[in-house]
């Protein structure tokens, strides 16, 4: 079976949208199905995932990989998430350019990478198992971030840029994360967009932040914002309209209205070459 | 009765519940969710979807201070009693 | 390893208040946020994130103590035994003992009886799916095979029987039931004896009658069928009647468990 192809702007998959989606069947291009919350194998969970990409082409993406931790890789997160995909089908798989696991603890939270050679080094190497183990190329998410490490060398392109030449996977750029770090690091987004590789990119994120003051919260709570609109108009003129996604998380709302912000992804992908 | 009467007519129980369930079983779903009114309470997304969180109380706690009677729905009730208004 | 000190560092950080200052040292002083300030934040969003997945796994009990006295516990909790897997449907299971450990809830230990029926309700809903027996295979079974028959529950099945009245609490703080009973109104005195199972994409959760409740007991114990007739004499088909078309019986097996 080949996967449906992803096209366009497409909505991560959320359990209150679930029953809705299956009765109503609204049209959507294509659905994020978050890995984490379905591993338990042959649970109800996995079932409703199977009967959703039934419907509609989806990517898997995840968060508990840990790529970037110096832990061995845990090889029952893989064997699960290799046996969801192989139900799934999905067009991909993603996971974030992070850590969340150390010391036999696990985060949860997406904790940035030191930006040094020796992290590419390791990175690298980690990645291209997580590969071997997944049988598939990894398309890699960059994160948001609220602090930056003394021994960090390098900006978080040229790092981000590196990983993927070397390690030879795909990236998503999350244009929202791009935006909240360069807020909270005082970067220029701008400059990071046009140093990634054009041909690296394969999909787009995109979320709301919450403003504290003294830093963007990437919170996932709100709509995108206008400045996030514009410097996703910039990343569709660089990459081209790649297939986007709305990610919401906390006061999700109505199915209607997440399929309204993903609309409007829709159109700017006409306006940005109008 | 004997051991092998009941045994007899359980399985006899048995075979007519299997087969009635199977030509009920749609009008029972109606029925039980009615009746029970629990659909997807307790399965969701949980928080594993790689946002951050602005952690609303986490203020760290002083030892002792947190050790008090809680406030919630039991302010109404105390120590397993029902108050009456 | 510099990686691995730095990661040990900060994640020691996010669940030990003390080592706040430590983890600092490695993280950049920028703008208006100090470096313990940034690390601060990792500290409160992950908090965050497990204070949110343990209200979604205890939503009554968050009801019934409030906010500030939850989120208290829970901040308790989480650094007193951070989580170990990456399945976060496998996180919260101690929250319930560390419920019962309170010093505030000595007098109120109904509340951990009602957190310990929405941990086996979160159980329930991940527990794998089971393919059912074929009821009509029973028939031309001879009398040998009869007797040493035995039954199962479904494997989401958690039968809890508590000195409090927990369905009933559970009841009044579900929004969306129509006939809830008032919670003012519950003796929380009355014992009651729930099963809680899943059937395909349904959860159900009964009040059992004591026989029904000593015939449950008795399947899950494994008790044969000769054992059963033995036990409940000439209830006994009345019970399986109930018992089958209740879906709380799923299975069968004509060999004894090994
Ligand atoms: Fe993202």
């Amino acid at each position: 079976m080949t996967p449906n192809p992803i096209l366009g702007c497409g909505i991560g998959l959320r359990f209150q949208h679930i029953d809705q989606i299956l009765a109503d069947k609204p049209p959507i291009p294509w659905l994020e199905i978050l890995s984490d919350n379905y591993l338990t194998p042959g649970s109800v969970q996995q079932d409703y995932a199977i009967e959703i990409a039934q419907h509609y082409p989806v990517t898997l993406h995840g968060v508990g990989m840990s790529l970037g931790a110096t832990e061995p890789f845990n090889d029952e997160y893989f064997q699960r998430l290799k046996a969801l995909a192989d139900q799934l089908h999905p067009a991909w798989i993603s996971d974030h350019l992070c850590w969340t696991s150390a010391h036999g603890w696990v985060s949860h939270d997406l904790l940035p990478l030191p930006y040094t050679e020796e992290t590419i080094k390791h990175v690298v190497q980690r990645i291209r198992e997580a590969q071997d183990r997944l049988e598939r190329r990894l398309v890699i998410e960059n994160v948001s971030s609220y602090l930056q490490y003394q021994e960090s060398a390098l900006t978080e392109w040229e790092f981000i840029t590196a990983v993927a030449e070397e390690a030879d996977c795909k990236l998503l750029l999350d244009v929202n994360n791009i935006y909240v770090s360069a807020f909270n690091h005082d970067f220029d987004p701008c400059r990071y967009l046009d140093s990634i590789p054009i041909e690296r990119v394969q999909q787009f994120h995109l979320a709301g932040y919450e403003d504290k003051g003294t830093h963007l919260l990437d919170t996932h709570g709100h709509p995108v914002s206008d400045s996030v609109w514009g410097l996703y108009k910039l990343a569709l003129q660089r990459f081209g309209a790649l297939p986007t996604l709305i990610e919401w998380d906390n006061n999700i709302p109505s199915l209607e209205e997440l399929l309204a912000e993903a609309h409007k992804a829709t159109e700017a992908h006409i306006h940005a070459f109008a | 009765m004997q051991n092998k009467q009941i045994i007899t007519a359980t399985l006899m129980a048995i075979g007519l519940s299997a087969a009635l369930s199977v030509a009920t079983a749609e009008d029972k779903k109606v029925e039980t969710e009615k009746c029970t009114g629990i659909v997807k309470a307790g399965m969701n997304d949980c928080a594993a979807n790689g946002h951050s969180c602005a952690g609303k109380a986490a203020k760290d706690s002083v030892a002792g201070e947190w050790i008090t009677v809680p406030k919630g729905t039991c302010e109404k009730i105390a120590g397993g009693t029902v108050v009456k208004e | 390893m510099p990686l691995l000190e730095l990661q040990h560092s900060l994640i020691s950080a996010l669940f030990q208040r003390d080592q706040l200052a430590e983890a600092a040292k490695r993280v950049k002083a920028q703008g208006s946020l100090s470096s313990e300030q940034r690390v601060g934040i990792y500290r409160n969003s992950a908090h965050g994130i497990l204070l949110d997945c343990l209200e979604s796994l205890y939503p009554v009990c968050f009801e019934l103590v409030g906010t500030e006295f939850f989120g208290r516990t829970a901040h308790n909790f989480i650094d007193q035994a951070p989580p170990t897997s990456p399945f976060l449907a496998d996180y919260g299971a101690g929250f319930v003992n560390h419920l019962a450990e309170h010093p505030a809830l000595q007098e109120m230990l109904w509340i951990v009886e009602v957190a310990k029926l929405e941990w086996a309700r979160h159980a329930a809903w991940h527990t794998v799916n089971q393919v059912a027996s074929d009821f009509a295979q029973l028939e031309g079974l001879s009398e040998a095979q009869q007797a040493e028959l035995r039954f199962q529950l479904p494997a989401s099945a958690h039968l809890i029987s508590s000195n409090t009245s927990i369905h009933s609490i559970w009841l009044a703080h579900q929004e969306e039931y129509p006939e809830k009973p008032q919670f003012e109104k519950i003796d929380l005195q009355e014992a009651q004896q729930v099963l809680l199972f899943r059937e395909q994409r349904r959860l159900h959760q009964t009040t059992l009658s004591t026989d029904d409740w000593a015939f449950l007991q008795a399947i899950q114990q494994q008790l044969s069928m000769g054992e059963l007739a033995e036990q409940f004499a000439d209830q006994l088909p009345w019970l399986f009647s109930v018992a089958m078309q209740e879906g709380w019986i799923y299975s069968f097996t004509t060999t004894p468990p090994a």
